[in-house]
Formats: C-alpha cells, structure tokens, sequence
C-alpha cells in the first residue's frame, strides 16, 4: 500500500466533460446496439441463438488474438464454426453474413473485401459479454444457499481485481456482505429441509466450504479497505459481514454435525437398555441447542424422521387433538340448495288462519246419559242454591226427617228453613236425596224459637235419604 | 386387533351410523400409495378446525347421547375399540377419564407436526412427559422446569411461560393445584398421547446416542399400557 489515500477510478467521480468519459459511453452505446440486435423477440425465446451469436463473436475473437487463421469472409466463418462446433442446421451463411453485418456497424469489426478484422472495442466488448455469460452460468450451477455464496465469492474477487488496482469495481465489499447474509438466512430456512434429504451431506458441506473461503476473503478484502477513507460506512459494513459470516458458517457446521451424528447413529448397535440421565440431559440440552452442535432441537428430530428410514416413520409424526364439524348428511344438502334456489320471498301481507279449537270429545254410553246430564244439570243448579250444608248433615246421618235436616243445616230462623227448602227440593229434584212421604217422623217441637209452622206437622214429617247410587253432592 | 375390530364394526354397523365414513376411510390405504396418502394426511391436517382451548372433544356423556346408548360401558368402548380400529391409520380416539373428554388426535406427519408446537414447546413437554410418565410423578413444578432449562437461555420464566401457553391450548398439560401456591402442571391424556411412538424412538436415540428396538422405548415411557392391558407387557407382573 505506496499509495494510501488514492482516488479509485470511477465514472461517478470523474468530470463530466472529459473527453474520455465520454468515449466510454460512446462504448456502452455501441455495446447496446449489439444487445439490441439480441433483445429481438426471436432471441428471448430461443436462448440457443444467443449462443450462436456469442459463438461466431468468439470465433472472430481468437483470430483477432492470433489463435487461429486469417477470416477471408463470411463463408469461412460460416464452415469454420461448422466445423469447431457440432453441426447445426440454424446456423445459415445468411445468419452469419447479418451479424457480420450488424458488428461493422456497431464498429466492432471492419470487413474489408479481404478480411474481417476484429476492432479494439469489439475485443473489450465481447470480453465483457464473454464474462456475463460465463458468470450467469457459474451462478446457475449452484444450488440457491451456494448461489449467493458463489456471488459473495465472485465479489470478493472482483474487488480484489479491480480496487486493488485502481478501479473502482463499484461497491462491492457491500455487494459480497449482502449476498452473505442472503445466503446465511437462506441456509437458516433451508435447514431442516436439508436434514429431512438422505443425501444433503455433501451439498451442505459445499456451502460450508464456501462459506470458510469466503471468511478468509473477507478478512482479506475487510483489511485492505481499512487504509481507505471510509470508516463511518465502513465499520457498520464489517460488523455486519462478521455477524452473517460468523452465524453462516456456525449454522452449516452444525448441519454437517447433526447429520454425521445421525449418520452415525446408524451404524451403531441396537441396545436395550435405556439410560434415563442422558435422556434428561438431552431434554434439557434440545430446549435450545447451540446451532453448530450435534445435538438436534425438537423440530430437527422430525426433519430426520422425513428420511423415512425406519418403515412408516415419515407419516408418525405425532397426534394432535382436532375437532371438525359435524357432517351433513346428503337430504339436508339436498334440502338446502332446493331452498336456495327456490326461495321467492313472500310480498303479500300475511293472511293469519285461525284454526277452530276443538275439544276432545269424550265417548259416553247410552246409559250414562242420563247421569252424566243429572250431574250437569246439579252443578249448574248448585251454583245458584246452597247445598252444601244439607249435603253434608245428610252424609252424617243417612236419613232425616224433613224438619230435623232443615233445622239442622240451618238454623231456626225463618230465612234460612226457606232457603233449606229450596236446597231440599233441589236434591230432591236432581235425585242426590229421596223424599218418603209416609216415613212420618217425629217434629222436634221447639216452638218457642220458630217464627214458623209447618202447614200440616205431616210436611215436617217427611223422611228425607242420601241417595246410594250415582255421584255424590260433594263438590 | 384391526381386522377383528372391522368384523366387530360390519356386525354393528346399522347400530352405529355414524361409523360408515370412518370405515370407509380404511380402504384408503388401498387406493393410495404412500405419498399421496401422505398428502391426503396432510390435507385433513390443514383442513381442521382451528384449535381452541378447551374446545375440543366431547363428554362421555354427549358421546353416550349420539351414539343412543346408556350409561354402559361395554357398548362405550366398544364404540372406541371399533373407531380406533378403523382408522388407525390417521385418528385415534381417546378418552381421557379425567376431564371427561373424549378426543380424536390426528396423526400428522412429520414435515408438517413442526406447524404445531414451537420447538421450545416441544422440549418442555417431553420433559413434563418423561418426568409424570416414566418417573410417575404426578405433577410437575414450574419451578422444576426453570431450573432444568434456565441455564440455556436469557428472560427464561417468560420464555417457558410462553411455551407453556400453547400446550396448555391445545390441551396437552392442564394446570395443577398442589395447595402450596406454586404453579403446577399436569400431563393430560392428550399430552400423554402427542408424540408419536416413532419420534420417542429417534429422541431417545439421539440421547443415547445408539440405536434402539421400537419396543423397549415403548416400554421404557410406559406406553403399552395406552393400547390395551397391562397384561400386553411380558416383563410387567
């Protein structure tokens, strides 16, 4: 490091009306027109004329470097290419003569009636394309994790080629410790995919091999870039580059681990006998294992499982409670699409029917009639007289005589022999009680407490009886 | 067991209606090869309902009312032996005595079974596991878990407790009363019954670091009592 505090050649930083500054983006311009020509629909679609295209490029190239023969014209080309690569019935003298073409136009080559030469700037360009396509096909060689390391890697040398000798090769330092961390995060999610694979030990032990590669690159790069001025973004940069790097090669080393433990798990003999320390030690330890242990958490012990080694063993995962919804059988389905289909909402006002109420109808025999009347008849009767009384004394006694029951029921008193009359001849005349006529029984003669005579003592005389059959007064 | 179960469930089957679909499920196996009955597994797993605390399963009782039979219990597991036979291959239905719950458990997969449980949550359920069914104690402290897994990482009582949240959910460990004032947990029968036999296999493995035979892991958590009878065991007397 002679020059410390060198200014890196850079487009950005240079002024803009030099001179050179421009014939570079006349460059770029001319490198377009040539891209341009390749952005035909016809190319997008077919990515092998494009590889045509870079072939008869090539082939002009290594003349251009004294590698092969003189180009007297488009037909040589034309069996030359026929001739290094396979033959291939695109590849038309017409073809060749259009790219020819469109080359000299761009100035990328001068076709005299001799000769086609290769310009100056028809070998940096092609350079460049060379390297494009080169680049993409490395990148794509790689699986994803390793894609992004391959990337970092490529920056790492590309900042090696470029700002080491005084070109800025942009911010690539940035560049690699982005696609680091891309590929650090993308090795955290891939993990279990690549434990659950039976034969991922070797693609991870690429990345991991990467990933150490590119820790000494790093290292490197980081310190060549101390010496240049731009500490504030420097610092934070490295510190990031350090966390991803550390963390990536942390992560892919305890992948390899765990599947060399579980690899060798395998071939080590079958035991009865279970320590059960170890298993609680192992419980604790699974909880949060450091990540570049032997020792596989909980969900990495599943992804193993998905290497279906022992029979069934992908599908025994484990048991979970569930709940589903009943099911519904076919006719509600059914039920249900009819309605939907059918519904027409009702517009007219609602019409409320009242049905009629009908009462049971008991069945009666034709000689219960007149009873179940009787009985009618008497409760409306007994609604209206007073019965009770002369009921209940009559249950007493069985049989009175008529002055007895009414004086008994009631009282002395003229208004109540009255109504005890009438409930008399209510009983009577619904046949709770049976009057006898000739029974002539003895008056009780306390004519000092009546206000009334019976007509004829004979009246009072009368035998009054419960009647046995049928429903009793009670109520 | 499985193929007497399936004479037992034709025999019955006008009884209990409800058991054709789930006898149908059983040919399934026939149909499919493994991958696309792996992905049928995995279609009944994403399709389920959501689960929710306490809101899984049914009582006996209600089980009892569907099925149209009394309190007996030979007709009750009957019931359960012939669902179990018939898909066994992707449900069982348990009934857990104690909270009164009968539950059906849906094997999931391994690819997919790191969906349901944090890898924290994991960890602290085979050791509630392994200290109530292999020590048989009948409950575990939370501060008997600090202490196992405090050295591993910083704010840990927070952690646990956020890892206990989800077992406690989905109904694996219930919360314990042991009269002191100290949180404690209990092993449900839905607990007792998450890991699959195969992932005790390969976690026990790994602890010993060498292989083992199915049965005598089964045997060392004391599971083959779950299946049948104690009298399944030859060593136990």
């Amino acid at each position: 490091m002679e020059e410390v505090d060198r200014r890196l050649i850079s487009v950005f930083e240079t002024d803009v009306d030099q001179p050179e500054l421009l014939q570079s983006m006349r460059d770029i311009v001319s490198f377009s027109g040539v891209l341009k020509e390749l952005s035909d629909k016809d190319y997008f679609q077919s990515p092998h004329q494009v590889l045509r295209f870079l072939r008869v490029i090539q082939l002009i190239n290594l003349e251009a470097l004294g590698l092969t023969d003189a180009l007297e014209d488009e037909e040589q080309i034309f069996y030359r290419y026929r001739h290094i690569y396979e033959y291939d019935e695109e590849i038309t003298l017409g073809f060749v003569k259009h790219l020819i073409y469109v080359l000299g136009k761009y100035n990328w080559v001068t076709k005299t009636s001799r000769r086609i030469k290769m310009r100056d700037l028809g070998k940096r360009m092609i350079d460049s394309l060379i390297r494009l396509a080169n680049d993409s096909l490395a990148y794509y060689l790689n699986d994803e994790v390793a894609r992004s390391l391959f990337q970092a890697k490529r920056d790492a040398e590309l900042s090696e080629a470029y700002d080491d000798k005084g070109i800025s090769g942009g911010n690539k330092l940035a560049s690699m410790i982005r696609n680091v961390e891309e590929a650090t995060e993308l090795l955290i999610e891939r993990e279990l995919e690549y434990l659950a694979d039976r034969n991922a030990l070797m693609q991870v032990e690429v990345i991991h091999q990467l990933m150490q590669e590119l820790e000494v690159k790093m290292e490197e790069r980081l310190a060549m870039f101390e010496t240049l001025d731009q500490e504030l973004i420097f610092s934070t940069i490295k510190q990031r580059g350090i966390t991803a790097i550390s963390e990536g090669t942390k992560i892919s080393l305890g992948t390899i681990n765990k599947i060399l433990k579980f690899a060798h798990l395998r071939e080590t003999d079958v035991i009865r006998t279970i320590q059960p320390d170890l298993l609680r030690q192992f419980i604790e330890r699974t909880f949060n294992p450091p990540v570049d242990s032997d020792i596989p958490n909980a969900h990495q012990i599943l992804s193993f499982m998905e290497q279906d080694q022992y029979e069934d063993e992908a599908m025994d995962g484990m048991w979970v409670p569930i709940k589903f919804a009943s099911p519904i059988s076919p006719e509600t389905v059914d039920i249900g699409i009819d309605y939907l289909e059918n519904y027409q909402p009702t517009t007219e006002p609602i019409e409320v029917v009242v049905e009629e109420f009908f009462p049971e109808l008991d069945e009666v025999m034709e000689d219960e009639l007149d009873d179940l009347m009787g009985e009618a008849k008497w409760q409306m009767t007994k609604q209206m007289i007073h019965t009770e009384r002369l009921e209940n004394y009559l249950d007493e006694v069985e049989e009175a005589s008529l002055d007895e029951l009414i004086v008994e029921a009631g009282s002395s008193s003229w208004s109540d022999v009255l109504n005890g009359l009438i409930g008399a001849s209510a009983l009577i005349g619904n046949k709770k009680a049976d009057l006898d006529e000739k029974a002539n029984k003895k008056i009780k003669q306390d004519h000092e407490n009546r206000d009334w005579r019976w007509i004829d003592d004979e009246q009072g005389g009368y035998g009054i009886s419960k009647r046995r059959r049928g429903g009793s007064g009670k109520s | 067991m499985n193929k007497e179960a399936m004479e037992l469930a034709s025999e019955e089957e006008v009884e209990v209606e409800n058991l054709n679909p789930l006898t149908a499920m059983q040919s399934v196996k026939g149909y499919l090869t493994k991958l696309e009955e792996l992905t049928f597994m995995q279609i009944l797993f994403s399709s389920s309902a959501t689960i929710r605390r306490g809101n899984f399963g049914l009582s006996r009782k209600e089980v009892e009312r569907l099925l149209e039979i009394g309190n007996d219990e030979h007709a009750f597991q009957s019931f359960l032996k012939r669902v179990n036979g018939a898909v066994s291959r992707y449900m069982k239905v348990i009934y857990d005595k104690q909270r009164n719950q009968v539950v059906a458990l849906m094997r999931v997969p391994a690819k997919q079974a790191r969906n349901v449980l944090s890898k924290e949550s994991l960890a602290i359920l085979m050791f509630i596991f392994y200290h109530q069914e292999v020590l048989q104690n009948e409950y575990t402290l939370f501060s008997q878990l600090i202490q196992s897994f405090g050295h591993e990482s910083l704010q840990i009582t927070r952690k646990i407790q956020a890892n206990l949240d989800p077992l406690k959910k989905i109904g694996a460990i219930d919360d314990y009363d042991d009269n002191k004032g100290e949180d404690a947990y209990q092993l449900t029968a839905i607990g007792a019954h998450l890991f699959s036999d195969s992932y005790l296999r390969r976690y026990t493995e790994f602890s010993q670091s060498n292989q083992l035979h199915l049965e005598d892991v089964i045997r060392f958590f004391k599971r083959y009592n779950l299946k049948g009878d104690i009298a399944d065991d030859p060593l136990e007397t």
